[in-house]
């Protein structure tokens, strides 16, 4: 079971992620996150929007209108130099905690 | 399907966040809805659960709104936070930010009216080209530093009598002057006759004979300029002392007519006949006076320059560093005062005044230049009042907008700076496109400008006349960006806003509407009378009574030189085989030859004594008038009529009694209630030459402007001249001045006639400033009119637009379509009313300053006045009846059912 607090830790993560390969809309990454987990990660508006704006006001994201035919223009999110680096460092730092996680854990089944 | 926009609208609490990042997160926001919405219906829901699915999403909007705006530190708090912190750059930041985005906001509102932009851009420009174009020509004429070195140190030396006219120093005096004075680096002078108007001379070259102008000066000339000779020396003293030959050439002249020789100097080159050496060639671009193609020194050795009653010397000078001129001007008066007690015969009263060179230059076309440049600033502000009210009109179709940014807690700042944003927008490619326009015409005027415009060539758009475009684009667009401001004020805060029922009609918006309508009228109406009193002065100043008939008249001009004509003998045989060779021309009526004819400033005036009256002892004492010396066919020539007495005659020749012609101004002063025919008059030309009066005739003008001064005319045979000018009268003016040219040639090729101009001509060039003024105020009226035109006509349209449910209810209820054509032009004849009373309060105030620049019109015209107001209120009911004859055509029962 996956909690609030562990989804909240890992939000940025996830967003950055997602927009590392491209341009993204918000309702579109919430989409994506929920298929990606399966279901298992699932981020309403309410929480999912606030950190986009976080996020596109420390300058790791920029939002940008986006007028495609036949559509509504959308708000489009993409990734910024600054939140590639963000994304790079986080991903380490997430790798280091999953893998002591998982020794610890390991560990203790063992 | 649910509205998603509204629905976040009216959920959502961001007023602590900036106007257009709130439109940017509502629309966002019910975007994102929107589309869980949508999924929901594709999967099956109804649209009711579709609903409440999409909804759930943001289940508490209190804590959604706090989250959103924490994540913003632009907001409204914040932003004061920033601009207390102490951190500028974030603030600074923050602010370019915001203007950034309200730049993009502008552009894109004005994109979308494509139609309104470029008519605002044109008005603009329109406006600023013309106020760049005069701002460059007053600030190359009178702003700008003369292209000399410390060109405030250089001064002009006038002499006066005091009783007299501002007048030329005499030789003796000048060396005196120079030889005291120690307030001056450098004392110089140069001859009178050419200060304005350069000496013509042949010049022999291999291409053959070129007619070149000259100048003769003194001394320490150039270096008074601080001009350097781009090769060989300037003139010395030794110069001064005898005829040494010696001339200076121009850079120009150097490499026009010796292809920049560079072994020039000390070559002996031919002028006139005569040989002169080459000691100096001057530095390029240097040119006074005008552009001179060579100057020569002033030889002080003649017997002419011993004369201290004879006032030709025009002294120009360099003050010394730090040396203010009151100092300087104060040691001449010292020195004059001396000279008085030393020369009293000479010098009694004589007092001199220094003058700068810039002021001498310039300081009267200043009046001239800052009524035209006020002119095309009025125009500017007629076109920013138009803009303002069209800005206006769409301020109000825009309130929906507007409220919609209210209503999201923009506040007034906010709106203020986006409707500036936008008038910046307008204004500065306004500006670009002027600064362009301004360019184009400044060119033009450059090649078919007025030769009377000293430092024409300066005329061009440089860096002071781009910062001023570039200031003037940004009032431009902050003045007409105030008016939609000052009108949305009011409303910012207000329900009705928010509730969309702000129309700008029958609130502050209509009435500052009306206001800049009136503005308008009244400004075009200052601009109208401005030019009518200039078009009266011009159509005054070309029928003024000449006192002679310009019409069929050649005019030329040419000075003998003293080495071929040394002696009054040979001058007057070249004069008379002059006249007789033109005379016997076909088609030429009569010819004639004086040192001086009307409205061709020349010659000078002499001092007289008149027999049998007491002859005061000093030369200030006595009566002075202009003296002519003609050729026997002078008044017949230029159709001067013989009021009494008789003209010359063959009586007349160079052993005959001598006798003088006075005109009746002369008569008037000097013969108050006495017959001046038979009485004689000792004339002053350095030898004694006592003269019968034998006619009197009609004053002619020197100068458009000025009554005829007093004249007296001898014949050239008894006091030749060798500078004089030619008139021919020809039937239809058919003699052209290349035959009149030709014939002269076979006289002696050597002898240089130039200005070969019509009296027509002469007379067109003598108003043609006020020609000038007149057509650019006029120009600058006429658009003011249009604009003033196009003003009121908007108002009116606006207005019947608004009150369109009005008129139909009031056909409705019975009134005839007559009564609302008389209810729409009551309307605009009393605005164009308060805008003429307005207009004409202003221009009885404004038209005094131009008082200098009329003539033979009082500023307050009563007939221009009334005209120009006839003139504008005609316009303005006919800029009126377009929107109320509309008005008369609303169908009432479509406005009730529409209601």
């Amino acid at each position: 079971m996956i909690t609030k607090e562990m989804k909240k830790g890992s939000a940025e993560l996830l967003i950055l992620s997602l927009l590392s390969a491209r341009p993204r809309h918000g309702y579109e990454i919430g989409k994506l996150i929920e298929l990606r987990s399966k279901g298992k990660l699932q981020f309403r508006i309410a929480s999912l929007y606030p950190m986009l704006c976080r996020l596109e006001d420390r300058g790791m994201i920029a939002g940008r209108w986006v007028e495609k035919p036949g559509e509504r223009r959308r708000r489009y999110y993409r990734l910024t130099g600054k939140g590639r680096r963000l994304l790079q460092e986080q991903r380490a730092t997430w790798k280091e905690f999953i893998a002591a996680l998982t020794q610890i854990v390991g560990m203790e089944n063992a | 399907m649910p509205d998603w926009k509204s629905f976040v609208r009216d959920h959502i609490q961001l007023n602590e966040l900036l106007p257009a990042r709130q439109l940017e997160i509502i629309e966002d926001v019910a975007q994102q809805l929107e589309d869980v919405y949508q999924e929901a219906l594709r999967n099956g829901l109804t649209e009711s659960q579709a609903e409440a699915t999409a909804e759930q999403h943001i289940p508490d909007w209190q804590w959604f709104s706090n989250e959103v705006s924490r994540s913003q530190p632009r907001s409204r708090a914040s932003q004061n936070l920033i601009e207390h912190s102490h951190s500028e750059k974030a603030g600074l930041r923050a602010m370019l930010y915001e203007l950034m985005r309200d730049l993009i906001y502008g552009a894109r509102m004005l994109r979308k009216n494509p139609r309104f932009t470029i008519i605002v851009v044109l008005t603009i420009a329109l406006g600023i080209s013309a106020t760049t174009a005069i701002f460059s020509v007053v600030n190359a004429v009178i702003l700008k530093p003369l292209p000399y070195d410390h060109p405030e140190q250089i001064l002009w030396v006038w002499g006066k009598f005091s009783q007299g006219d501002r007048a030329a120093i005499s030789p003796p005096d000048f060396l005196d002057y120079r030889a005291r004075a120690k307030s001056f680096e450098k004392f110089a002078a140069m001859h009178v006759m050419h200060q304005f108007v350069p000496a013509p001379m042949t010049l022999n070259t291999s291409a053959g004979p070129v007619k070149i102008d000259s100048a003769l000066v003194t001394a320490g000339f150039f270096e008074v300029f601080g001009a350097r000779p781009h090769a060989g020396r300037t003139f010395v003293a030794a110069d001064e002392q005898q005829d040494t030959s010696a001339v200076i050439l121009s850079y120009s002249a150097w490499q026009e007519h010796f292809v920049g020789d560079p072994q020039i100097i000390g070559k002996s080159i031919v002028i006139n006949q005569s040989g002169y050496t080459v000691v100096g060639v001057m530095q390029k671009g240097f040119g006074y006076p005008l552009d001179v193609d060579l100057w020569s020194p002033l030889v002080f050795a003649s017997p002419d320059m011993q004369q201290r009653k004879f006032h030709f010397l025009r002294p120009i000078v360099r003050v010394r560093e730090g040396m203010s001129i009151e100092t300087a001007q104060a040691e001449l008066q010292t020195i004059a005062s001396q000279l008085e007690k030393q020369y009293p015969e000479s010098n009694r009263t004589w007092r001199t005044r220094l003058e700068t060179l810039q002021e001498q230059m310039v300081g009267n076309l200043r009046r001239p230049l800052f009524v035209i440049f006020a002119a095309v600033s009025f125009l500017l502000l007629i076109a920013c009042v138009n803009v303002a009210n069209l800005l206006l009109a769409r301020a109000a179709s825009r309130q929906k907008e507007i409220a919609i940014r209210v209503a999201l807690g923009a506040g007034r700042f906010r709106v203020m700076m986006q409707l500036l944003a936008e008038g910046l927008l307008i204004s500065i490619p306004s500006g670009l496109l002027g600064l362009l326009l301004a360019h184009w015409s400044l060119e033009a005027f450059r090649t078919a400008g007025p030769d009377f415009l000293p430092r024409l060539q300066e005329v061009s758009v440089d860096r002071t006349t781009l910062l001023f475009t570039l200031l003037s684009s940004v009032v431009t667009g902050i003045l007409f960006s105030i008016a939609p401001a000052i009108d949305i004020m009011p409303h910012l805060t207000s329900e009705r806003l928010k509730e969309g029922k702000y129309s700008g009609t029958r609130t502050a918006g209509g009435r500052l509407r009306q206001m800049l309508a009136v503005c308008e009228i009244a400004l075009s109406l200052i601009l109208l009378a401005g030019a009518g009193l200039l078009l009266k002065s011009f159509w005054n100043l070309t029928h003024v009574d000449l006192g002679f008939q310009p019409e069929n008249l050649l005019t030329m001009r040419t000075s003998l030189d003293e080495k071929r004509y040394p002696t009054p003998e040979s001058v007057v045989r070249f004069v008379e085989a002059a006249m007789q060779k033109l005379g016997s021309l076909p088609g030429v009526d009569s010819v004639a030859a004086g040192s001086g004819i009307p409205l061709i400033p020349a010659g000078g005036d002499r001092f007289f004594t008149i027999e049998g009256r007491p002859a005061p002892a000093q030369d200030a004492d006595k009566p002075n008038a202009q003296f002519r010396a003609v050729t026997k066919d002078y008044f017949k020539t230029l159709s001067v009529p013989v009021m009494r007495g008789r003209s010359f005659g063959d009586q007349d020749h160079e052993t005959s009694a001598k006798v003088v012609i006075v005109n009746e101004p002369f008569v008037k002063k000097f013969f108050t209630g006495g017959d001046a025919i038979g009485k004689r008059i000792d004339i002053d030309v350095g030898t004694p030459f006592l003269a019968e009066i034998v006619g009197i005739v009609k004053g002619t003008r020197q100068n458009l402007v000025n009554p005829p001064d007093p004249e007296m005319y001898v014949l050239h045979k008894q006091a030749p001249m060798g500078y004089f000018l030619v008139a021919v009268r020809s039937p239809g003016a058919s003699v052209s001045a290349q035959t009149v040219r030709s014939a002269l040639q076979e006289l002696d090729k050597e002898v240089a006639f130039q200005r070969f101009r019509t009296m027509n001509e002469v007379k067109a060039q003598a108003a043609i400033r006020n020609r000038l003024n007149a057509t650019l105020l006029a120009g600058a009226a006429a658009i003011a009119l249009l604009l003033a035109a196009v003003g009121i006509y908007g108002v009116l349209s606006f207005s019947v637009e608004q009150r369109h449910q009005e008129i139909g209810v009031r056909l409705a209820l019975g009134a005839q379509r007559l009564d609302i054509l008389a209810l729409i032009l009551r309307y605009g004849i009393r605005l164009a009313a308060i805008g003429l009373v307005m207009g004409i309060t202003g221009a009885l105030l404004l038209t005094r300053l131009m008082q200098t620049l009329l003539f033979e019109v009082s500023p307050n015209d009563p007939l221009i006045l009334a005209a120009v107001s006839f003139l504008l209120a005609l316009v303005a009911i006919v800029a009126c009846l377009v929107p109320a004859l509309r008005a008369t055509r609303i169908d009432p029962l479509l406005t009730l059912r529409y209601e």
